[in-house]
């Protein structure tokens, strides 16, 4: 088991490496100039040239390497040439806001997506299965920013029901901030009237990704149950006379749970992936709104920063992942070690 | 075979009836509109015409027209080349590349296939879009930057398919009596091998057009692939954005055209997955 962590834990920090080589290539090696490049598109030649030097890039490759690997160590992202701040600080202030949405929609997207995925195995080819597949189906080739549009169309424009977009009504005072989750602090502060307003901002956003997840994970959940559902024992559980209700809940869910868990884990690397363009849509304050509007002024760290921050957030879930197999399903553990 | 276990086989490979004609047409709809865009459009794409701005969808527009008074079915037609041609060339690029890194690391020595397949597997701890979106940022905006992006992190599931096929296929008996008849080991992995592996690649392939569609929209709405008059699908969703509250026939169109045509794909690989299951 040790063993196990240890190989696990060496194989994080080499993705974490690999992913810090890829960037330093990017903003390096890429650009021609990445002096002129820092500096902006207006920028005089004396101001390239204290570029240069402040950010070392007058020395060789490899010291720069180096150093570029250290500041990363140190937590050092860069600065943005929008928010003249350091990419860190930034992030600092925004990360709540996305970690929240992101929390928000897989609690909801694990509890849709199994009872989907159990209703669809009960009876394999049935009427209820063919629908969800087929809404799977669909829900695989809708792209996220398009759906999140056309929900702010209905339940903003239409039904005027929801919020456009942010994360609070721009009139009201917020919550005072202390966990930085604003369903939380609302609570904190003792405002029901906050708590509500802030889950009216998040419904849709949160919905986006949720229906985004749901069309693959329902997908493979449900292949994953009726693979098992095929197995001798689950025919010796029926023989047996036990209800199906018991069959599914206390043989086949748990048996199936490691290809669920797996599908989650990619599902997770979707999330992170997508809430980008959710929070782009919806306006919402989190770290992929705040690479985005950098990215439009030519302010490329944060979006650096962005890559290498969801990389070692998904380098922690894969961690966690994999140290959930053994608790789930204890036959994995002579494998892992 | 148990009844049960017969039942859930065919739920999971059972060919869609009526929907596979349909997605066929939706493909051969869409070749129309790569091949001969211009008999199919009734109007110019990029020309402004101000005085039809954001006109709801009538017989001259049927999908209304946007903010410069340009027909958006037709600009959808035209912008056929744009998205799914990208998407087409990300997902082929990727699969050759694959198809050779797999098949080389599949016949290679053992510490060398290791030694490759841990970097395939680096790339499946990275969160892809989020590292496509870095890598196309830093190139600069275009749509060959978001191609490149894509295909770079593409590759990797193919290479790791055709590697598993590769292994897989090197221990049949028919490979086994070419190798006995002392067959070149190339010869082996063009003939033998490579040609069992295509069949396997071509699912993958078609399946994944749809979704290097809605990945490369994805990054033209996020700014990072054409430049507007493009009518790229991405990009028109993006122009949307300012106007859908007045004028949904702007959003509604191409959106509904990536949906169906990532739809119709998946639904072919599907029933090409059944058919070599079957």
């Amino acid at each position: 088991m040790i063993g196990f962590l240890f190989k696990r834990l060496v194989w994080g920090l080499l993705v974490l490496v690999a992913v810090a080589v890829i960037t330093f290539f990017l903003s390096r090696v890429v650009p021609a100039d990445p002096a002129a490049f820092l500096a902006g598109q207006n920028a005089s030649e004396e101001t390239v040239q204290r570029i240069r030097v402040e950010h070392g890039l007058d020395r060789p490759l490899p010291e720069q390497f180096a150093s570029y690997m250290i500041g990363l160590a140190k937590g050092d992202l860069g600065e943005s040439i929008r928010t003249r701040r350091s990419v860190s600080t930034d992030l600092a202030q925004y990360l709540p806001a996305t970690l929240e949405l992101l929390v928000v929609s897989f609690v909801f997207y694990l509890a849709i997506s199994f009872s989907l995925a159990v209703l669809a195995a009960r009876h394999p080819g049935g009427a209820v299965d063919g629908a969800i597949r087929l809404i799977t189906m669909i829900g695989t080739g809708i792209p996220v920013f398009w759906l999140g549009m056309t929900l702010q169309f209905f339940f903003f424009y239409k039904l005027h029901w929801l919020p456009l977009g942010s994360r609070f009504p721009i009139r009201e005072t917020a919550p005072p901030l202390v966990t930085g989750f604003m369903l939380v602090d609302s609570l904190l502060a003792g405002s029901p009237s906050a708590f509500l307003a802030s889950l009216k901002h998040l419904a849709l956003p949160a919905a986006t990704i949720v229906i985004n997840l749901l069309a693959v994970g329902t997908r493979m959940s449900r292949a994953a149950l009726i693979q098992e559902q095929s197995r001798l024992y689950v025919r010796t559980a029926r023989g047996k006379g036990l209800s199906p209700r018991r069959i599914m809940f206390k043989h086949i869910l748990r048996n199936a749970l490691s290809p669920i868990l797996t599908a989650t884990t990619m599902q997770f690397g979707y999330m992170i992936s997508w809430v980008i363009l959710v929070e782009v849509i919806f306006d919402w304050p989190g770290i992929g709104l705040y690479a985005y509007q950098s990215f439009q002024v030519f302010d490329y760290s944060p979006v650096i920063a962005l890559a290498i921050v969801s990389t070692a957030g998904f380098v922690i879930i894969n961690l966690v992942m994999d140290l959930l197999y053994p608790v789930i399903d204890p036959r994995v553990q002579s494998v892992g070690s | 075979m148990s009844v049960s276990s017969q039942t859930a086989r065919r739920a999971l490979k059972r060919p869609k009836g009526l929907l596979l004609p349909l997605a066929l047409l939706v493909v051969a709809i869409l070749a129309a509109f790569v091949l001969l865009p211009g008999l199919i459009a009734p109007h110019d794409p990029i020309a402004l015409a101000m005085a039809d701005r954001l006109k709801p969808p009538s017989l001259t527009h049927i999908f209304g027209t946007d903010e410069g008074g340009r027909d958006v079915f037709s600009r959808i037609v035209y912008g056929t080349r744009y998205s799914l041609g990208v998407a087409i060339v990300i997902v082929f690029a990727s699969a050759l590349f694959g198809v050779v890194y797999g098949a080389v690391s599949g016949m290679a020595s053992r510490g060398i296939d290791n030694l490759m397949m841990r970097i395939v597997d680096l790339f499946f701890g990275f969160p892809a879009l989020v590292l496509a979106l870095a890598v196309a940022a830093s190139i600069g905006r275009g749509l060959d930057s978001v191609a490149l992006s894509l295909a770079i992190i593409w590759w990797p599931g193919y290479a790791r398919l055709v590697r598993g096929e590769v292994l897989r296929l090197r221990e049949r008996p028919h490979v086994e009596a070419a190798r006995a008849l002392g067959v070149s080991e190339i010869t082996i992995l063009r003939r033998h091998i490579i040609s069992f592996v295509i069949q396997e690649v071509n699912v993958r392939v078609t399946t994944d057009i749809g979704y290097a569609l809605v990945a490369v929209t994805a990054l033209s709405f996020l700014g990072l692939g054409a430049n507007s008059p493009t009518p790229e699908w991405g990009l028109l969703i993006r122009d949307s954005r300012s106007y859908f509250g007045s004028a949904w026939w702007y959003l509604v169109f191409p959106g509904t055209m990536i949906m169906l045509t990532a739809t119709a794909f998946s639904l072919i690989g599907d029933a090409l997955a059944a058919r070599r299951a079957a």
